[in-house]
């Protein structure tokens, strides 16, 4: 009796002939322009950074370098405690 | 060693104008008997509450922005916390430096590093 070895699952970013898919570097936004500064207060600055139901947006969505999104992160952290944007997505 | 800071309250929406006021000369002049300065006072006015506080749906929001020390700052906070018309508040120090430091600063970084590739 032998089991049939199962196959690895390829590298699920691969593609089957082994290249990686082109993928266009994302730049951090407020590394490209350093006049954006990050404001807790602003809601609309940090609209792009939430998901619709208001989680935080990953770097690797949002492209923002680590630097800019622990700041991105403190701010938005700031706002939900002030009320101006929300935990979560409120229902009804 | 005075730090620059800045108070962001919510007042309950239903108490009357007077009583705000009174809270933001409370505040203002604690911050003043302990030596500190106001910078700017950002009166937002009613807003829409992201959740509800206190089943409150909306708030009185205003902005203070001053210098300090951490002391006064925190005797400050704690006076705006005693009112109970208070719904929330945070008070943030503010390290962003004005747009001439970040100049001079950057001019200082690449003086050095200017230096270093020509030795």
């Amino acid at each position: 009796m032998s089991f049939e070895r199962r196959e690895r699952p390829s590298s699920d970013h691969r593609s089957p002939d082994g290249k990686k898919p082109y993928m266009k570097k994302k730049v951090c936004r407020f590394c490209k322009t350093p006049a954006i500064t990050i404001d807790y207060k602003d809601a609309k600055a940090l609209r792009p950074y939430l998901t619709e139901k208001g989680r935080i947006v990953p770097r690797r969505i949002s492209g923002t370098c680590a630097k800019h999104q622990r700041m991105v992160a403190i701010a938005i952290k700031r706002a939900r405690t002030l009320a101006i944007i929300p935990f979560t997505a409120t229902s009804i | 060693m005075s730090n620059r800071y800045e108070t962001v309250c919510i007042v309950k929406p239903d108490v009357g104008d007077e009583a705000i006021k009174s809270i933001i000369q409370k505040a203002t002049a604690t911050l003043e008997a302990g030596g500190g300065t106001l910078g700017r006072l950002d009166e937002w006015g009613r807003r829409r509450l992201a959740y509800p506080i206190q089943k409150k749906n909306d708030g009185y929001y205003f902005v203070l922005e001053y210098n300090t020390t951490p002391d006064v700052s925190k005797e400050m906070c704690r006076q705006i916390k005693l009112n109970e018309n208070v719904l929330r508040q945070q008070t943030v120090r503010l390290c962003e430096k004005a747009p001439e430091q970040v100049a001079e600063q950057a001019a200082a970084e690449t003086a050095p590093a200017a230096e270093g590739g020509q030795s």
